[in-house]
């Protein structure tokens, strides 16, 4: 147990760091988010109500994660988030009649097939967390996360 | 536990019904009518050979007797293999790490020369294959370039765009870069960076004839090496011009919203252009079309449409770019795969 605890606290740790980062670099260029939604044919008719929403999802997401209480709520949202922006990717590479420029900051050095790779990669990490928590099966209530993780690693 | 495992399925199917209704409703073209139909009047190119050398190609950039020549993004390596694609060289050339000039550059071989030209580096390279030395003109003009053909070791014909105005017009410029002739007319000043009439430009050489095969409407304009025009016609979907928005942006100006491509690739090969159409016609059948690669044939002399054949996938990827290499054999590429196919017109 200690050691899916361990898991868990990377897993959601590794996942706060994304949504923060993606969270805040949309609502930083939101302008440019906007636009590249708009150049996108699968979603350019919802460019305005996704790039206000997609951005506030992802923080809350974060926050989600942090308390031990919403944490599972927290990897499931990571998880059906991760699903969707992998399809969305793979449906850009294989079935788009255009592919625009991919998002921004770090990510945007990455190619679309990379893209995809890492997408994966944390769509079946979120997975591996949900798995791990409710092999758990109990809730470790009223302790943060990072003193979680940090009480768990001083016991080994 | 069943609780989180239905609660995992769940989430696993409301994305991929999402997910679906967003690819059915993405208004592709080719799974819509588009009001034409296509004639496939017997002509066919049946694959012969599929051949994975491992790099990806861009281009088939010239042949000379059994040799053929592929580039690849790395404007210093040019590839080499023969008709029969029984193998696979790679000459180095001796270019110096210029900003900006790969990936965007087109090559051309005129064998044993290498013409290598590029509008973002302001570059032509004209490099001897047989010693890999090369000899670097920089274009003195501004503005940028988004097309271009060669005519001949001495010419080569260039879609220009202004950087003032932001208009687009072809020009006949010499290996030095000066500019010769500029149209007359046959661009419209839309000052939109040449976006909004995107296209590809090939040249006839038998008939001196250029054609501006349109991306996003069903133009094919055609013009002589003096930049005067002879026609403008129209691809067969002439029901389906598409128009695009361009934009500005904090670097430049790019189209608004997602263009719908209507054609691809196109070549002029014995006085016949063939286009590469991304439109599916009323009278062809869904999977046919997706498993395939359509090819449109057209009069070069007054762009009188001459029927269509399929050129089959590879490995299930179509045929991105495609070249005569001889009067009844074609070459394929598609990324990483390379395709010989018999065509029998």
């Amino acid at each position: 147990m200690r050691i899916r605890n361990i898991f868990i606290g990377v897993i959601s740790i590794l996942f706060i760091v994304l949504w923060v980062y993606a969270g805040l670099s949309k609502l930083t260029d939101y302008g440019t988010f906007k636009f590249q939604l708009g150049r996108s044919p699968y979603l350019q008719n919802l460019a305005g109500p996704i790039a206000i929403t997609l951005p506030i999802a992802e923080l809350a997401t974060a926050v989600l994660l942090i308390f031990d209480r919403t944490r599972l709520l927290g990897l499931y949202l990571s998880f059906f988030a991760m699903l969707m922006f992998t399809g969305y990717i793979y449906a850009m590479l294989y079935h788009s009649y255009f592919v625009p420029c991919s998002c921004g900051g770090i990510l945007s050095q990455l190619s679309w097939q990379q893209h995809l790779v890492f997408n994966i990669v944390f769509t079946l990490l979120a997975l591996f967390g949900i798995v791990l928590y409710i092999l758990n099966g109990r809730l470790n209530r009223g302790r943060p996360l990072l003193h979680q993780t940090a009480a768990h690693m001083a016991r080994q | 536990m069943k609780k989180h495992l239905l609660l995992i399925v769940v989430l696993i199917l409301l994305a991929a019904g999402i997910l679906y209704a967003l690819n059915k409703t993405n208004g592709a073209p080719n799974r819509e009518k588009n009001g034409f139909v296509r004639q496939f009047n017997g002509t066919t190119a049946t694959l012969l050979k599929e051949v994975n050398f491992g790099w990806s190609f861009r281009e088939l950039c010239g042949q000379q007797g059994d040799s053929l020549f592929l580039m690849g993004p790395d404007p210093a390596k040019v590839f080499m293999t023969t008709t029969r694609l029984d193998r696979l060289d790679t000459i180095f050339l001796d270019i110096p790490i210029i900003t900006r000039l790969g990936p965007a550059f087109n090559a051309t071989v005129r064998y044993p020369y290498l013409y290598l030209i590029s509008s973002n580096a302001r570059r032509l390279i004209k490099a001897d294959l047989r010693t890999g030395k090369t000899e670097i003109t920089v274009l003195p003009f501004k503005g940028v370039f988004h097309n271009n053909v060669m005519l001949d070791s001495n010419r080569w014909v260039i879609r220009y765009i202004d950087d003032q105005t932001r208009n687009a017009s072809f020009k006949l410029m010499d290996a030095k870069g000066n500019i010769l002739t500029t149209e007359n007319n046959i661009s419209k000043p839309l000052a939109d960076a040449g976006f909004l009439y995107g296209g590809r430009l090939n040249y006839d050489g038998k008939s001196g004839q250029l054609i501006f095969a349109h991306y996003y409407t069903s133009l094919l304009t055609s013009f002589d090496t003096a930049i005067k025009l002879k026609y403008e016609g129209h691809t067969i979907d002439t029901n389906h011009t598409v128009k695009t928005e361009v934009t500005d942006t904090k670097t430049g100006v790019t189209l608004k919203k997602p263009p719908v491509s209507l054609i691809g690739h196109t070549i002029i090969h014995d006085g016949v252009l063939y286009v590469r159409s991304t439109l599916m016609a009323d009278n062809e059948e869904n999977q046919k079309f997706e498993k395939n690669t359509v090819i449109d044939k057209y009069d070069v002399k007054d762009g009188r449409y001459l029927g269509s054949f399929y050129m089959a996938s590879l490995k299930g990827k179509d045929v991105l770019q495609y070249y005569f290499i001889a009067p009844d054999k074609i070459l394929g590429l598609s990324n990483d795969k390379v395709g010989l196919f018999n065509y029998q017109p």
